[in-house]
């Protein structure tokens, strides 16, 4: 059953309930008070009945002398000149004696009604007449020392009409109460809960996979704080699979490129070795195909060792982080790439500012010789490559800067991807994996940092990385 | 045999790889580093056959398809790229055959043939020594003598003659003659070889190459 449903049907019930009770308890407290003013109407016509009866009582003291007879004819006689004067075609009223009635003109009979006990009397009786509702009271009193009863039978109709009435409109009320409930109740909750059918519907569209849809609920009750926190749940699954997307992503990515570099001296191994095989080759051109298979297989075996390089870096990357000297680290920068340096007629100069730094030696080493490679790579002859460590904000910035051709200003966020290369013939020539500057990028993530890369096309190249100031360490 | 072959590949080595081989087969060459340099080519000069890589400097493969198209200049693509995606590109562009790196060099001449020969109006004869093929009879002669040879031995006969001077592996033959069925039936290749020794007297001319398979010897 849906919810607005069983809302609608607990509502309507508890409603029903309670306005019914309401309506019973107001008819019925009505219903006393209607007859209450019937019965003390009754009492007090009764009252004034019997004063003007108990008007003998003051006549001389004759009629008090006289006996019982002449003394009863007497009442008989005064009580029906006020009852023919009084009574009217609701009321009337009887008289009874000691004996029996003196004067009765209503077709009941209030003596075997009504004990003669005063309360009795004066509360009454109701009887049912031809379908007529009377009320039938009574006052006992002493009328020239003789005791009478009067009794006044009155016409109810008018009062019973009354509570039929109340009763009658009770009840339209009660069922204008249920029809106006039973239409409102599931507009009102219909509408309260759309929020909750529109959470749904986004839901669903989530969960095929529209990962963007937000169900966006601005109202400031439950509904909204759901959806808020909703949305803000969808907000961190979406991140989460972008993120799981663009690794995998980068990982196909490397993957295919991984698979293109291998390619290219796989084909010239096997296209060169089979042309020794079996094509009818000049000795010149068997010298050529049997030095490029060893180019191929060197630029193979390069790009391999790089790979693993990468692949431990991303992995595991276990690092050894301690104070070391910068002197030190630079010195044995220093001896491995001297000897291409100074082939290429390239000078090297080292600015330490900084004396201690905080990191992995050999991973420190493998990003400046790497560098140191690429700035080689890049200058001409006669051009300077600097080496240099600062010190700066709770750092110290290692940099490695070329005189040489630059890279241009949109290339440089894509020289740190894998196998990407600015000048794709020139690397190759010049035996580059496109892996260099990956590894340099990892190393410097691997001590909490990035490398930042400054360049102008002509002017030459800066690449630095922050590490930490062992200065603080130390002490 | 004297096409002219447009060779656009951007890795030296490779590029001189299919260079040194379609020499060596009797074709002419000329080879583009990039997209620019093949543009340049081919309205500088007349192509029969272009053999294209698809990730290219400046233009590449497939953009480059188009511009020979125009030229009427057919196009087999050599790529490292062995995706369907990319061959099915190829080939709906319009190309005439893809082949993945690392390609083996007789399936590649063997390719180039086959497109080459779409564009002939009539199959060409072939003679080597005293031996012609004569392609539209179907016939071989040797000197004035009509040599009977059954339909295998013709195209094996046929093969050994468009490639002179080449080693042809049994697989490369049961391949290129029998077709991909035959694979791993290298004693095939052997008989049919025999057979055309006999046949032809040939015995020193085609020459088994220990260890991979025979030679048609150039100089007798």
């Amino acid at each position: 059953m849906r919810l607005w449903l069983k809302q609608t049907l607990l509502a309507l019930t508890i409603i029903l309930v309670t306005v019914s009770a309401c309506l019973y308890f107001f008819t019925a407290v009505q219903t006393k008070r209607l007859l209450d003013q019937a019965e003390d109407g009754g009492f007090h016509s009764l009252e004034i009945f019997c004063e003007h009866l108990s008007t003998l009582n003051t006549t001389d003291n004759a009629s008090y002398s006289a006996d019982e007879t002449t003394r009863t004819a007497l009442i008989q006689y005064s009580f029906s000149t006020y009852a023919h004067l009084l009574q009217n075609a609701k009321s009337a009223y009887s008289l009874a004696g000691v004996s029996g009635y003196l004067y009765n003109i209503t077709q009941s009979d209030p003596m075997t009604l009504l004990p003669m006990t005063e309360s009795d009397l004066k509360g009454g009786r109701t009887l049912r007449m031809n379908d007529t509702p009377y009320l039938v009271q009574g006052v006992t009193l002493q009328v020239l020392n003789l005791p009478v009863t009067v009794y006044l039978t009155r016409d109810l109709s008018s009062t019973y009409e009354q509570i039929a009435q109340l009763t009658q409109s009770a009840q339209l009320a009660l069922l204008i109460c249920l029809m106006l409930c039973s239409t409102l109740l599931p507009i009102i909750f219909r509408k309260s809960l759309r929020p909750l059918r529109k959470l749904t519907r986004v839901t669903h569209q989530i969960a095929d996979g529209d990962y963007a849809l937000r169900a966006d609920i601005t109202s400031a009750d439950e509904v909204g704080e759901l959806s808020a926190s909703f949305d803000r749940m969808a907000d961190t699954v979406g991140q989460k699979i972008q993120s799981l997307e663009d690794t995998a992503k980068r990982r196909e990515l490397l993957l295919g490129a991984l698979t293109h570099e291998m390619k290219t001296p796989m084909t010239a191994i096997i296209g060169y070795s089979q042309s020794l095989l079996t094509m009818p080759l000049t000795e010149e051109k068997r010298m050529d195909a049997a030095n490029e298979i060893y180019e191929a297989a060197r630029r193979t075996e390069r790009l391999s060792q790089k790979m693993m390089q990468l692949i431990v870096l991303t992995e595991c990357p276990a690092l050894n982080k301690r104070p070391c000297d910068t002197a030190e680290l630079f010195a044995s920068v220093e001896k491995v790439v001297q000897n291409n340096l100074a082939n290429k007629g390239i000078k090297l100069t080292m600015n330490m500012e900084a004396p201690r730094l905080y990191g992995d030696a050999d991973l420190l080493f493998t990003l400046l010789t790497n560098l140191i490679d690429n700035a080689a790579k890049a200058s001409p002859t006669g051009t300077t490559v600097t080496l240099s460590a600062r010190t700066v904000t709770h750092a110290v910035r290692l940099s490695v800067s070329d005189e040489g051709s630059g890279i241009p200003a949109d290339k440089i966020a894509l020289v740190t991807e894998p196998f990407y290369r600015v000048d794709k013939a020139r690397s190759r020539k010049l035996g580059g994996a496109g892996l260099g500057l990956s590894i340099c990028q990892m190393i410097a993530e691997a001590h909490g940092g990035r490398l930042c890369i400054e360049s102008q096309v002509g002017v030459g190249t800066t690449i630095s990385v922050d590490v930490t100031d062992a200065r603080g360490l130390d002490a | 045999m004297n096409e002219r072959i447009l060779i656009v590949e951007d890795d030296p080595a490779i590029s001189k790889l299919l260079d040194t081989n379609l020499t060596v087969a009797g074709y002419q060459t000329q080879c583009a580093l990039d997209g620019r340099q093949a543009l340049n080519a081919i309205n500088a000069h007349a192509f029969d056959l272009a053999l294209l890589d698809i990730m290219l400097p400046e233009l590449d493969g497939f953009e480059l398809l188009p511009y020979m198209q125009a030229k009427q200049i057919p196009v087999i693509y050599v790529s490292a790229k062995a995706d369907v995606q990319s061959r099915v590109q190829g080939l709906r562009l319009g190309a005439e055959d893809y082949l993945v790196k690392p390609f083996d060099i007789l399936e590649l001449l063997v390719r180039m043939e086959k497109v080459l020969a779409r564009k002939q109006p009539a199959p060409e004869s072939i003679t080597f020594a005293d031996v012609t093929l004569h392609a539209e009879s179907h016939t071989v002669t040797q000197g004035d003598q009509t040599v009977s040879l059954k339909p295998m031995e013709y195209e094996l006969l046929r093969t050994f003659m468009k490639h002179p001077g080449m080693v042809l592996t049994r697989e490369n033959l049961l391949r290129q003659v029998w077709g991909d069925a035959f694979i791993g039936e290298t004693r095939t290749v052997d008989v049919h070889v025999a057979a055309l020794r006999r046949k032809l007297n040939w015995n020193e001319r085609i020459s088994t190459v220990y260890k991979l398979g025979y030679r048609l010897e150039v100089e007798a």
